[in-house]
């Protein structure tokens, strides 16, 4: 069997849906039968039956009406009547009209019979209504006269054929149910038959389709559950070609790819637990370097900082020197001032003694002048002549005197003045002392500065150093949580179960040994070269011993 | 105004070198400082010029010069004494500039010796006299003769040989 | 008390002086009333004086005198000849024993008694003339008064009214105000005086005394008195009637309208009132001239103008100063002391200047008793008087002055005889005419007399050495020797004049003033001698010039103009020429003349100066400006050096030399010439 599921089922339920519809068609036309039956009766005999009936009613109105036109004798009512009794015509007439067209040969027969005598009535009527005008009661009895006689009979023409024709529309109703009954009886027949030949054409497609499909999927089901036990060691043959059979056949292929991997995982998680203990043992010597490397650091810091504080002192006596050395100028320059006011002052002491030196000189004149005047006054100036003469030796005296000050005062103004010259000369010297005191100052500064630059930098350092230790500290722990992984994830993919040829090639190349390992001497060996005989237990002890041993050393 | 009248043995005392000499007091009305002295272009030697006298002009006799000294610089002790004088029986003022105006002393009339009418520098019509005080002699003058005469010395030597 | 007498003194002899002159003035005019007034006051004055201070004798005859002049004054004395020559003498007598109060002199003794015999001998006479007198009649006279308010007396204080009342309180009177002035109320100023009074007075006193009741408000209305009759215009109706009919503000008739109403009513009097109103006039115009003074010494004046010029001297200084300092309000300090100053200098020297009328009463006396002397008919006029000069100088021509009059009247005037026979009016005049021209004053005198015979000069000259017989000097040169020492032409010599020292004084003593004297004068008709003098001597308009170190005044009137030289071109000569302004000019080397270095700047100042023949010109290192200096003697001992005429006081206290410069020009082109001469 060639054929698909998906053809199989598609085939099956083209059948069904062929046969589903011959039902459908049949029940339909049979239906559609009895519609055209219903319809016809409805659109013509009813509405002939009801136009009819209608008729009959307006001529007995307007015959009733003649009869009180004919009875009345009230001009107006007269005119009522009349107005009322030619509408009702006129509504009538529409009404026939309308009938004739919808009537058949026969129908239009008796419509002819009927206008015939309708005619008839409305020549009496015409009589009627021109006797009622005239409204005696003779007329009146004219009117009735001839409406009961002529008029009775054409009136009751005309209703008898309108009457006619409901006959005939009750006749046609009665024909179209017998028709209808038989119509049905068939198409019951027809369709039961044809329900019979589906059922059992679908039978026979589903159990053929069912049978096909749960014979590969058993197959499917056995492999798959093997797996999921971690068996895979089963093998799987295909013996359909539809859809599941190519199920079966990728689920061997998978069966085959997963094999491959796990042996693969297994290998090169052997590969990282090599490796992951190699890396711990190098981390840990790194981290013992570090080790070291942060305690010199430390000791480089120490001693700079100490280099520090005696540039810091260096610094600091400079500075005081600067400070005492400018003091000193300051004092020195404050010293060479009073000096030169000192001077300043002299020279105007001098220059007002030499004032008091010219009063005198003047007084001197004053008085000779006075005793020139008084010697001329002769006896009566005596007295006043002493006097000037006294005036003029003191004020001899006081130009001596002055003289003397003057000289003094100007003596010691050339002692002051050159006190003042020695002591400005000495002033730059000092303040060339403190200029270079200020540059060593200055550069003591720098220095520390420098070295504290210095210092910082090696604090930074020894701080990546110690970083770096933590880091390869780190990367020990991590190290060995890898290869604590590794053993894991071999334990893990122990689970499944694969071929021996397989896992022995695949382990040879990659795992490292383990205890549980039966045969892995070879390769063991090959890894601890250096410890040749040596148990593998005991190696990977020792091993570990070992890294353990190192790391407790730094 | 004449000494005569007035009969007064008070002298002014001056200096002009080392030399000392006296005036009447008499004659003598003050005792100015020296003060700018405008010169009078084309006038004797001997004129030293003019001042300002409180507002009068007063002429300014050179007495160095008159007297046959060296002309020296003036300096804070020359002094200029208004002197009255008889000229032409008018008395007029002129300002005698001298090198110091030294005191005023009184003269005892016996005390005056006469000059010596010979070797002695001065025309002896210009001295009246002389005293010794203390070390030097101090010449009295005869100021009207001294500053009338037109002659531009009254050195003895320089009048002898005009003669 | 003494020093009392000492200002009687001075004012006696002062109003001496004035009485001689109120004498001499009536001696012309007999019928002058306003000589007699003032002599008669001078006498009232002396008198009271004199009591006071024990002058009696002096009073005692001033009061006889002044009862003859009160007489006079009074009309109730006729004055004669006789009277005026007793009053003269009289005053020559008062002058002796102002200085001899107590007649100690014998000779005043005499004299007093003389005085008082001939005065009484007077009242004497007058008493006859008295009773003669009281038959006069009392004259009225009509005046037409104007009284014309300036338009702000209200602000003075001043009520018009009482003017009026004071005008009508003369005589009889009728007032009528001209109202005509006054404008609409819209326009009316309520301090403003808008009316005028016309007043038609009868009074019997003289013009002088309507005029005497705007003495004090003379300045606060206009007066205009005329004489409308000599007799009471107001008894006339027909003179009234008009003036009453006249509307309050129609305009005022005026002296015409009045006088066309007095002359209808009288036009037989039209002479005599002109006449009367003249005389009025004048007296009007000869009491308005006193004004108030007072006497002060003229030592207290020369103080003053010794103070004054220090006074300029001190601002010169403070200008100075002010000039070198930035105070603004310094400056405008300095100048509004410099124009106060200035005024004040003005002012001094003003009162300083006196009229040369003071000299010429003097003259006038003596032309009278000379001529008298000498018989001849002279009479002295003179017109310019008020000229005024600086009082020194007055003091110093009053001499020479009178040597120049008495020459004239010796030699000038001949006697009436010999001008009668030369066509000549038997008077003889001698005339003073003085002037101002620039800052001169010029006074001529000038008498019609024979003039002077130039060949007598000649002839005198060569006889005493001082012209070679050969020469033919020209008439002015000639002329010029009358002012040679001891030089007279006076044939006899008389006690007034001849004895040779006359004319060389004069013109020394005119010089020493910086005056200057010439002659003019032609045979027989007469002589002209004119005095040039300088307005003051006190203070000149000069240009300061520095030469070397010192600053020279130039008097401004010698400077012509000023110019500018290379100094290159200045030669080391005292004098050489050069052409100024396209003119050959002598140039003075003032540097040189002066001993001074030549100035050390490329450009020197040369200043062309006005010398007496021609230009000439000057140099100097700078012109420092113009310089109002007050003129310092520079006393005798450099008398020998006249081109310096003065000194002044600069600014500074210093003291610059005033250069004479025609005088300096002219000693050193003489001295040029000499040493040219010496080295021939």
């Amino acid at each position: 069997m060639k054929l698909s599921i998906k053809a199989r089922l598609i085939a099956a339920f083209t059948v069904l849906v062929a046969l589903s519809g011959a039902i459908f068609y049949l029940g339909n036309s049979n239906a559609n039968v009895l519609n055209d039956r219903i319809n016809s009766i409805v659109d013509l005999n009813v509405t002939r039956l009801m136009l009819a009936a209608k008729a009959s009613e307006d001529i007995q109105f307007i015959t009733k009406r003649e009869k009180e036109l004919i009875l009345t004798k009230n001009i107006d009512d007269v005119h009522d009547y009349i107005k009322m009794i030619e509408d009702r015509a006129a509504d009538m007439t529409a009404r026939i009209d309308q009938l004739k067209g919808m009537s058949d040969e026969k129908g239009i027969e008796i419509l002819e019979n009927f206008s015939a005598s309708w005619t008839a009535y409305q020549k009496v009527y015409a009589k009627v209504k021109t006797l009622s005008l005239t409204n005696t009661d003779s007329t009146a009895d004219a009117a009735f006269r001839l409406s009961s006689s002529e008029g009775r009979e054409a009136a009751m023409g005309a209703v008898s054929a309108l009457a006619k024709i409901v006959k005939k529309n009750e006749n046609a109703l009665a024909l179209a149910k017998t028709e209808a009954d038989q119509v049905y009886a068939d198409a019951r027949t027809n369709m039961i038959t044809l329900l019979i030949i589906a059922v059992a054409i679908s039978i026979g497609l589903s159990y053929w389709i069912i049978t096909s499909i749960s014979k590969s999927i058993q197959q499917a089901k056995v492999a798959i559950k093997s797996i999921s036990e971690g068996d895979l060691t089963i093998t799987v043959e295909n013996t359909t070609h539809d859809e599941v059979g190519e199920l079966v056949d990728y689920l061997k292929n998978m069966i085959e790819k997963l094999k491959e991997v796990l042996t693969f995982v297994s290998t090169a998680s052997d590969h990282i637990a090599t490796a992951s203990s190699q890396m711990s043992s190098t981390s840990q010597q790194m981290s013992q370097g570090s080790q070291e490397q942060a305690a010199s650091a430390e000791e480089i810091s120490s001693s700079m900082e100490q280099m520090v504080s005696n540039i810091q002192q260096n610094t600091d006596n400079a500075q005081q020197t600067e400070k005492i050395a400018s003091k000193a100028a300051d004092d020195i320059q404050e010293g060479s001032r009073s000096v030169n006011q000192t001077v300043d002052s002299m020279k105007k002491i001098a220059e007002k003694i030499s004032i008091i030196g010219e009063i005198a000189r003047q007084t001197n004149l004053l008085a000779l002048n006075a005793a020139v005047e008084a010697a001329r006054a002769g006896d009566h100036g005596k007295g006043f002549a002493v006097v000037a003469a006294e005036v003029r030796k003191l004020a001899e005296r006081s130009q001596v005197a002055a003289a003397e000050i003057n000289e003094l005062s100007s003596s010691s103004v050339s002692i002051a003045d050159k006190s003042g010259k020695l002591l400005e000369q000495i002033v730059p010297n000092i303040q060339s002392t403190s200029k270079l005191v200020q540059e060593i100052s200055a550069s003591s500064i720098e220095q520390n500065t420098g070295a504290n630059q210095v210092n910082t930098a090696i604090q930074q350092f020894n701080q990546i150093i110690q970083q770096n230790a933590a880091a390869s500290e780190e990367m020990a722990t991590g190290s060995e949580e890898l290869s604590s992984q590794a053993e894991h994830l071999r334990e893990t993919i122990s689970f499944f179960k694969i071929d021996k040829t397989h896992s022995a090639a695949q382990r040879a190349s990659a795992s490292k040994s383990r205890a549980t390992a039966p045969q892995p001497l070879k390769t063991v060996s090959k890894v601890n070269s250096s410890r040749k005989g040596i148990a593998i237990d005991m190696s990977t002890n020792g091993h570990a011993d070992a890294l353990d041993n190192a790391y407790e050393k730094y | 105004m004449s000494s005569e009248t007035l009969s007064i043995q008070s002298y002014l005392t001056f200096r002009l070198g080392d030399e000392y000499f006296a005036a009447s007091v008499a004659q003598v009305s003050e005792i100015l400082e020296l003060s700018r002295i405008t010169k009078v272009p084309r006038s004797p030697h001997f004129m030293r010029g003019v001042i300002n006298l409180r507002g009068n002009v007063l002429p300014v006799i050179d007495t160095r010069i008159k007297f046959g000294f060296d002309k020296i610089e003036d300096n804070v002790n020359t002094c200029i004494m208004v002197l009255n004088v008889e000229i032409e029986n008018q008395t007029i003022s002129i300002g005698a500039l001298v090198d110091a105006v030294q005191e005023v002393i009184e003269i005892d009339p016996s005390t005056i010796q006469q000059p010596p009418s010979i070797g002695a520098k001065y025309k002896t019509e210009f001295i009246e006299g002389m005293i010794q005080m203390n070390e030097h002699f101090i010449m009295l003058l005869n100021l009207n003769l001294v500053f009338n005469t037109e002659e531009m010395s009254i050195l003895q030597h320089v009048a002898e040989e005009k003669n | 008390m003494d020093k009392f007498k000492a200002i009687f003194l001075a004012e006696a002899e002062e109003l001496m002086v004035d009485l001689e002159k109120a004498l001499l003035d009536f001696e012309q005019d007999l019928h002058n009333d306003h000589p007699v007034k003032e002599i008669f006051r001078i006498m009232h004055t002396l008198k009271g004086g004199g009591s006071m201070f024990g002058f009696e004798h002096v009073s005692s005859l001033t009061h006889d005198l002044e009862t003859i002049y009160d007489g006079i004054r009074e009309k109730k004395i006729t004055p004669t000849k006789e009277i005026l020559e007793v009053t003269l003498t009289t005053v020559d007598h008062l002058k002796k024993i102002l200085h001899d109060p107590m007649l100690e002199e014998r000779e005043h003794q005499l004299q007093q008694e003389i005085q008082r015999n001939k005065i009484k001998a007077l009242l004497g006479d007058v008493k006859v003339v008295v009773a003669v007198a009281p038959e006069k009649p009392k004259e009225l006279s009509t005046y037409y008064v104007l009284i014309e308010p300036i338009a702000t007396i209200f602000k003075n204080g001043t009520n018009p009214l009482y003017l009026v009342d004071d005008v009508t309180a003369l005589g009889e009177a009728f007032v009528m105000p001209d109202l005509s002035a006054i404008p609409t109320w819209a326009e009316l100023q309520g301090d403003v005086c808008y009316t005028q009074f016309e007043i038609a007075l009868a009074t019997e006193r003289p013009a002088s005394e309507i005029n005497d009741v705007f003495i004090f408000a003379e300045e606060l209305c206009k007066v205009t008195v005329q004489l409308l009759a000599q007799e009471n215009l107001l008894a006339h109706p027909a003179f009234l009637q008009p003036l009453q009919q006249k509307s309050l503000h129609a305009p005022g008739l005026g002296y015409d309208g009045m006088k066309a109403l007095a002359d209808a009513l009288r036009t037989t009097a039209e002479d005599e009132n002109t006449n009367a109103a003249k005389v009025n006039t004048k007296t009007t115009t000869g009491e308005k001239r006193k004004e108030t003074s007072i006497r002060v010494s003229s030592d207290k004046l020369e103080e003053l103008m010794n103070l004054v010029s220090e006074l300029v001297t001190s601002q010169a200084q403070l200008s100075m100063i002010a000039g070198s300092n930035t105070i603004a309000a310094l400056a405008g300090l300095s100048e509004n002391m410099e124009k106060i100053t200035r005024r004040l200098r003005d002012n001094a020297f003003s009162i300083c200047l006196v009229p040369i009328e003071t000299l010429v009463t003097r003259f006038q006396r003596l032309v009278r008793d000379l001529s008298k002397d000498l018989q001849k008919e002279i009479s002295f006029t003179a017109s310019g008087t008020e000229t005024e000069l600086d009082k020194s100088i007055i003091d110093t021509l009053s001499d020479p002055l009178l040597h120049i009059i008495r020459n004239s009247l010796d030699h000038g005037i001949e006697s009436p005889s010999e001008r009668l026979k030369n066509n000549k009016p038997a008077k003889g005049t001698i005339h003073l005419h003085a002037f101002h021209a620039g800052t001169h004053v010029y006074i001529q005198l000038k008498d019609d007399g024979k003039g002077i015979d130039p060949e007598k000069i000649r002839k005198k000259a060569i006889e005493r050495g001082l012209l070679s017989p050969q020469a033919t000097p020209s008439q002015k040169e000639i002329l010029d020797f009358i002012f040679a020492a001891g030089f007279s032409t006076a044939e006899k010599i008389t006690d007034v004049s001849g004895r040779g020292v006359g004319m060389d004084v004069v013109r020394r003593n005119i010089e020493a003033i910086h005056g200057e004297v010439s002659i003019e004068s032609e045979l027989g008709k007469g002589t002209i001698i004119t005095l040039k003098l300088p307005l003051t001597l006190s203070i000149i308009d000069g240009m300061r010039v520095r030469v070397g170190n010192s600053d020279y005044i130039i008097p401004l009137s010698y400077v012509e103009k000023c110019f500018e030289m290379p100094t290159a071109k200045i030669k080391a000569e005292v004098i050489q020429r050069h052409v100024l302004d396209g003119e050959l000019l002598p140039v003075i080397n003032l540097h040189e003349a002066f001993h001074e270095p030549a100035p050390d700047q490329p450009i020197t100042q040369i200043i062309k100066l006005k010398y007496a023949q021609f230009p000439v010109a000057i140099t100097i290192d700078a012109i420092v400006g113009e310089y109002q200096a007050v003129m310092k003697p520079l006393g005798d001992l450099y008398q020998g050096q006249d081109e310096f005429s003065g000194a002044t006081i600069l600014g500074d206290g210093s003291v610059a030399l005033v250069i004479d410069t025609d005088k300096l020009v002219h000693q050193l082109i003489v001295q040029q010439e000499k040493s040219l001469s010496y080295s021939h």
